[in-house]
């Protein structure tokens, strides 16, 4: 018999069914932090993007959030922006900033835009794709993430529907501040290897 | 004195934890780190006990019909353009991972944290087959880079100081200058993420293990602080997610719930900094991504944890909250357990993986005062089973000698009253002086000396008019 046959008849044996649950899937309970809407679930990404240890930063239009940026990346070297068509096609040289597409293990600060956000935990959500390199999130030291304040969603129900709605994409990222490890001596240390520091820009627009 | 013990070999072991000064100065900051953190954590949750009984049945539904979730599982993954194998062992699980690496002509492995990798010892017999593997999680590199095995299940180099990791960084990176000042955590964090930036590029393979299969969709779910597992599974060309097969969770709905309870049980964090999900390898037109994705699935001694007895074992999302708030753990640290899984979740799981003859010390290492169970986000009956380890240990005769002796002796005693009440009177001027057959029982235990007369006596006494 192959492994597979085994392992399957073994756990038959000892009392496991292979035939799916006759009951419909009892709902599991969603607690009060994650049915926020609105301003409410506004306030609370705020918050908890603050308590993630990232930087929060509120821009009325793209214009302001690429002003953010300048003013906060290295100076004098290109940033690396996420191919991603809603910043790729933006006049970043006419905010001041040399823009260079695609992730990049050598630049030290990079852009890219969330495809939603949490506001149970304080958390962007990217997907992957044509235009969406995962590694735009984790090579740079500096990473500023963009994202409009008319996706943040309740919680985490929420945007695990939103992954199944989007067909799964193949790699789904949920970012909750920078990298971090409190692996020596227990004490939280942050730019493990994702990025040390994360600036999350949320565009108003609404 | 070597990092790696002999599970047979307990109660020296954690006499040899007991009398080392700075592990039990590092074993102090349990309470104030992870007991602190997680109670601050589960603050906002009001639905706490709701949501550990949720989670407790997910799981059990997933594993009352695991052969079916399985399946499922294996078949969104192939939809998805990913391979599922199984591997019945260790050593099945260590021929498919060094097959897949030959076949794709892989060279450099970067590994992300997995316990169940630690458990069948991949990397050992990876390294021998000639590939380079190396461990990202800056813990686990650590203790890589040191020959010891981890010492805790989320925090694996718990046990070292500061000055244990500059001493391994001279001794390992020796390409960079031997004057450079990395006595601060800092420079040592700064040092460590700048040596693997460049073994991450280098790999071919990754190696993940996974926090939750997702069989509705066919995902694997990992969860990092530090992003380890994220720049292993998507710069090299290939992905190996590794899994135990009691990782199945059926439904996304399933995973919100896991993760609510996960990061906070650990770490006390609401959400670990990167969760990430796995659905199959680059598609077309994706910008990044591994071109090969596979899972192997092991078996290891599970399906046997699937009889009724034990079964609940399998809940476990390997959160360590129980060691966090055992007193044996507390007292002696992970290494004197001799094992992957050290503290209570060891003590009921490791039986059924390393045999009870050999572990039947660990289901006794507890004084089953049940905190473990209290804070285990899937009410596993801790205690409980490990009580049917007990059980299991007596009725192969395995349990520790002097303890069997004794009770037989007793038992015999109890059954004969005449026998008994002199037993009783030669002993209880005695019992309590800390010399003879007690010696050693006595050693780290009060015993005030009896009374002078018997109970027995003394209720006869009363009793005449």
């Amino acid at each position: 018999m192959s492994a597979r046959d085994d392992i399957l008849a073994a756990l038959a044996r000892n009392g496991a069914s292979s035939v799916p649950p006759a009951n419909a899937v009892s709902a599991s309970p969603i607690p009060a932090i994650a049915t926020k809407r609105d301003a409410e679930a506004f306030a609370r990404f705020a918050a908890l993007v603050k308590e993630s240890l990232a930087e929060f930063v509120e821009a009325p239009d793209d214009y302001a959030a690429m002003r953010e940026i300048a003013a906060r990346a290295p100076k004098s070297l290109p940033i690396a922006i996420s191919p991603q068509k809603e910043i790729a096609s933006l006049d970043w040289a006419g905010a001041g900033i040399e823009a260079r597409i695609g992730a990049s293990p050598d630049l030290p600060a990079g852009v890219s835009m969330a495809d939603s956000a949490i506001a149970e935990t304080g958390s962007l959500l990217f997907f992957s794709g044509a235009n969406s390199p995962v590694l735009a999130h984790f090579l740079p030291d500096i990473h500023f993430a963009l994202v409009r304040r008319s996706t943040i969603l309740p919680g985490l129900n929420d945007a695990l529907a939103l992954a199944r709605a989007r067909a799964m994409p193949s790699t789904v990222n949920f970012i909750t501040g920078p990298s971090r490890s409190g692996d020596i001596e227990q004490t939280l240390e942050l730019g493990a290897h994702g990025p040390r520091q994360l600036v999350v820009i949320v565009l108003m627009d609404r | 004195m070597s990092a790696h013990k002999n599970p047979r070999q307990f109660p020296a072991n954690t006499r040899e934890a007991l009398a080392n000064a700075p592990l039990q100065k590092t074993l102090e900051r349990i309470k104030l780190g992870f007991q602190l953190f997680r109670m601050a954590a589960m603050q906002e949750l009001p639905e706490l006990e709701s949501l550990r009984t949720a989670l407790a049945a997910a799981k059990d539904r997933a594993l009352a019909h695991l052969p079916h979730y399985l399946e499922q599982f294996e078949k969104n993954v192939i939809a998805n353009g990913g391979q599922v194998h199984w591997a019945r062992s260790a050593s099945e699980a260590i021929a498919i991972v060094s097959r897949i690496a030959r076949e794709a002509g892989v060279k450099r492995i970067v590994k992300s944290k997995s316990m169940l990798t630690e458990e069948i010892g991949l990397n050992a017999p990876l390294i021998r087959d000639g590939f380079e593997v190396v461990e990202t999680d800056l813990g686990e590199y650590i203790i890589q880079l040191r020959d010891e095995p981890p010492s805790h299940i989320i925090a694996p180099a718990f046990h070292l100081s500061r000055a244990d990791v500059t001493q391994s960084f001279r001794a390992a990176h020796t390409h960079l200058d031997p004057k450079r000042d990395i006595d601060d955590r800092k420079s040592l964090v700064r040092e460590a993420r700048q040596v693997l930036r460049e073994k991450f590029l280098a790999a071919d393979l990754g190696i993940t293990g996974a926090n939750a299969l997702i069989a509705e969709t066919g995902t694997v779910c990992l969860v990092t602080n530090e992003g380890n597992a994220d720049l292993s599974m998507t710069h090299p060309r290939v992905h190996v997610a590794i899994a135990g097969i009691e990782k199945i969770l059926p439904a996304m709905d399933d995973l919100a719930l896991q993760l609510r309870l996960l990061g906070r049980s650990a770490s006390g964090q609401r959400m670990t900094v990167y969760t990430s999900l796995r659905s199959g390898p680059r598609k077309a037109g994706d910008a990044d991504g591994p071109e090969a994705f596979h899972v192997v699935l092991v078996d290891n001694g599970r399906s046997q944890l699937m009889r009724a007895e034990t079964r609940e074992v399998l809940r476990c999302i390997r959160c360590a909250a129980c060691l966090n708030h055992c007193p044996v753990y507390a007292s002696v640290g992970g290494h004197a357990y001799g094992v992957t899984y050290p503290g209570p979740i060891g003590a009921a799981f490791q039986p059924a993986i390393s045999g009870i003859a050999a572990t039947h010390h660990l289901p006794s290492a507890s004084s089953f005062c049940g905190r473990c169970e209290s804070v285990c986000p899937a009410k596993i009956p801790l205690t409980r089973i490990m009580r049917h380890w007990r059980e299991r240990g007596f009725g192969k005769g395995v349990a520790e000698t002097p303890n069997a002796i004794a009770l037989k002796l007793f038992a015999f005693a109890a059954r004969h009253p005449r026998l008994f009440r002199a037993a009783m009177k030669l002993a209880r001027p005695f019992w309590h002086l800390p010399f003879g057959p007690m010696a050693k029982w006595r050693k780290h235990r009060n015993a005030p000396p009896a009374p002078a007369g018997s109970f027995v006596a003394r209720v006869q006494q009363r009793r005449k008019p």
